[in-house]
């Protein structure tokens, strides 16, 4: 029972192997037939041809050979079967006989065996057919040769190596083109620096003549053509020796004063360099923009003041300050209106640039910071505090005391900032009122400022705040505050809190080398 | 005729400064950076030395160490612009400075200032 199991799961294995090693091959008895044909032999495999007369044992008795069957053994299917057709033709009975390790099959067994053979290569081939293959072999040498596969379509063929190379080719092109690229923009600045630094050559000669040699009236009274041929006819018609020109008079203007920055803004408007600034604000690129905002202020062109309007709200946040500075810095009425109409958020930075304009402004008692306060915009309200505070508007405090209760956070610790530097004792009810603020920030800042302009009801409320939080920035605003306006009772709030960080605050407050610490 | 040593970043101002003070009839000897200037201390003795604060490669403190200790009884005017670190143009009076003609200057005032050191 479990050799025939054993025997089936086998058979079952042959035919696995035979439909899955390569692949399905047809496998009939004519198929079998001719391969045996064509192999010499093959392993283990044998053939018997067998007759039952004598009459097919050649150049032997007859009469003892009519008495003995005919029988033998083959390793070749073809010689096998060319005894049996010969004996058979001589009208014996003859058949051939399959034998595997000397056990007889059927023909079944044999395709079977065969395909396996097959598959396995366990087979000698013909020599007749080697014969054919060396002769094939022959004829194939008197062809040229022609590779199957042409390099360039194989190449082609494999889509993984097209990308890879594709890819490669690509990062190679970019390099080589980001090389060429770089060289060509180091080549143009190396030309363009030689070209400048020949034409400020070409300018600084002429100018210090004019500067030096002339007076402010000599210059006013030249014509355009008669300054221009001082510098250079030639020269004076390329884009880059006009801006070289307008950057090197602007160098001198920053460097010198007197009536040295006169003399050059007269050269400036007579070179009609202020219509090319002018003519840069049109522009589309915004640097461009910018170098003209910048060489109309710094040349003080206040006529250009409608053109420099029209860039105060521009999208542009270089462009955009640097108008309003521009415009800051050479309109004479200094109404800061445009300023409060403002749609951006003003920056930090922005409100240092504008204030260092407005602080060096001789009549900033004309400026209208009122307008300032009532803008829409918070940052720009931030600012008109601010300026309130480091102007020193004495007569806006008022204002700022009107605005406390509508504004936002930011603003209120600036308006108490503001408070403190001008000490505005009259705000000292609103400060009372802040003190108790839920906002610690606001609170905190509140406590410090009545250390300043606080009074005697001060002092109180200080002292009932100081029992009602927990936060330590306030309890140290609070007992500075009270220290300056109320030692004794400094003391006394101190002994009936009773708290070891409370004694703490207090004894760094009393300590006068740790006052700034 | 006194020989003046300018040490000065700003070719411009060099050469403005150059300008003026040859009109004075004055010998001057510019130097673009603080190297140049060192070398120039080297070459020669100037009668005036004229440099400004920030220049490249040697500053112009260094340059004013330089000068004095080889040549104490130079007069040197700082050339600078006053938004320079105060530090610094306190550390060039601490040394021995001259005079300090801060940026933005007048050349027909730095010209006086030269001809009174000078004489």
């Amino acid at each position: 029972m479990y050799r025939n199991y054993c025997k089936y799961l086998l058979c079952f294995f042959f035919v696995i192997l035979a439909f899955t090693a390569k692949g399905f091959q047809s496998n009939d008895s004519i198929t079998t037939v001719n391969f045996l044909k064509k192999v010499d032999r093959v392993e283990s495999l044998s053939f018997k041809v067998s007759a039952p007369n004598s009459a097919a044992h050649r150049g032997g008795n007859a009469e003892a050979e009519n008495q003995t069957p005919f029988e033998q053994t083959f390793y070749n299917y073809s010689s096998a079967e060319l005894v049996k057709d010969s004996l058979i033709n001589k009208g014996v009975d003859a058949s051939i006989r399959f034998f595997i390790f000397d056990d007889e099959k059927n023909f079944k067994s044999i395709i079977e065996y065969i395909s396996i053979v097959r598959q396995n290569d366990l087979y000698i081939p013909n020599s007749a057919a080697t014969d054919n293959n060396e002769n094939i072999i022959i004829a194939a040498n008197r062809v040229a040769f022609e590779p199957f596969y042409d390099l360039k379509s194989r190449i082609f063929s494999d889509i993984k190596l097209v990308l890879i190379l594709s890819i490669l080719g690509l990062f190679l092109f970019t390099f080589l083109a980001m090389l060429f690229f770089i060289f060509i923009v180091r080549s143009k600045n190396r030309k363009r620096k030689a070209i400048i630094k020949e034409y400020k050559a070409i300018c600084q000669a002429p100018l210090s003549e004019l500067l030096f040699e002339n007076t402010y009236e000599e210059i006013s009274s030249m014509e355009y053509e008669t300054l221009k041929s001082r510098f250079s006819n030639e020269h004076f018609e390329k884009e880059l020796f006009i801006n070289t020109l307008i950057k090197e008079i602007i160098n001198i203007n920053k460097n010198l004063k007197g009536d040295f920055k006169d003399k050059l803004k007269e050269i400036y408007v007579i070179l009609r360099l202020d219509d090319l600034s002018i003519a840069k604000l049109e522009s589309k690129k915004w640097e461009v923009q910018s170098s003209g905002i910048v060489e109309l202020y710094e040349m003080n062109i206040d006529y250009a003041i409608g053109k420099i309007q029209n860039l105060i709200s521009s999208k542009n946040f270089i462009v955009r300050t640097n108008a309003v500075r521009a415009l800051l810095h050479l309109s004479k009425q200094k109404d800061l209106s445009f300023l409060a109409n403002q749609e951006y958020p003003l920056s930090r930075w922005q409100q240092m640039a504008f204030y260092r304009v407005l602080k060096n402004e001789s009549n900033n008692q004309s400026m209208n910071i009122t307008s300032l306060l009532e803008s829409h915009n918070s940052s720009i309200r931030v600012f008109g505090i601010k300026l309130v505070r480091l102007l020193g508007k004495m007569e806006l405090i008022e204002t700022l005391s009107k605005m406390f209760s509508v504004a936002s956070l930011p603003e209120k610790c600036e308006i108490l900032i503001t408070f403190k530097a001008l000490t505005a004792f009259g705000e000292v009810d609103l400060v009372h009122k802040t003190l108790f603020d839920p906002n610690y920030k606001l609170s905190a800042l509140s406590a410090t400022l009545l250390g300043h302009i606080g009074n005697e009801k001060s002092a109180d409320l200080l002292v009932q705040r100081l029992f009602e939080v927990d936060d330590f920035q306030l309890e140290k605003n609070v007992l500075t505050s009270l220290y300056m306006l109320d030692e004794e009772k400094f003391e006394r709030t101190v002994k009936e809190m009773n708290k070891e960080h409370i004694f703490q605050i207090r004894n760094h407050i009393k300590d006068s080398l740790l006052t700034y610490v | 005729m006194k020989d003046i040593l300018v040490i000065e970043d700003d070719q411009l101002i060099l050469k403005m400064v150059e300008f003026r003070l040859k009109k004075e009839g004055h010998k001057v000897t510019l130097a673009e950076d603080g190297n140049e200037g060192v070398k120039a201390l080297n070459d020669h003795k100037p009668d005036l030395i004229i440099t400004d604060i920030m220049v490249p490669f040697k500053s112009g403190i260094e340059i004013i160490e330089f000068a004095r200790s080889k040549y104490p009884n130079c007069p040197i005017i700082v050339l600078s612009a006053l938004g320079e670190e105060e530090s610094t143009v306190m550390e060039a009076f601490n040394m021995g400075v001259s005079d300090f003609v801060p940026k933005p200057f007048n050349p027909n005032e730095l010209a006086i200032r030269v001809k009174r050191l000078i004489n």
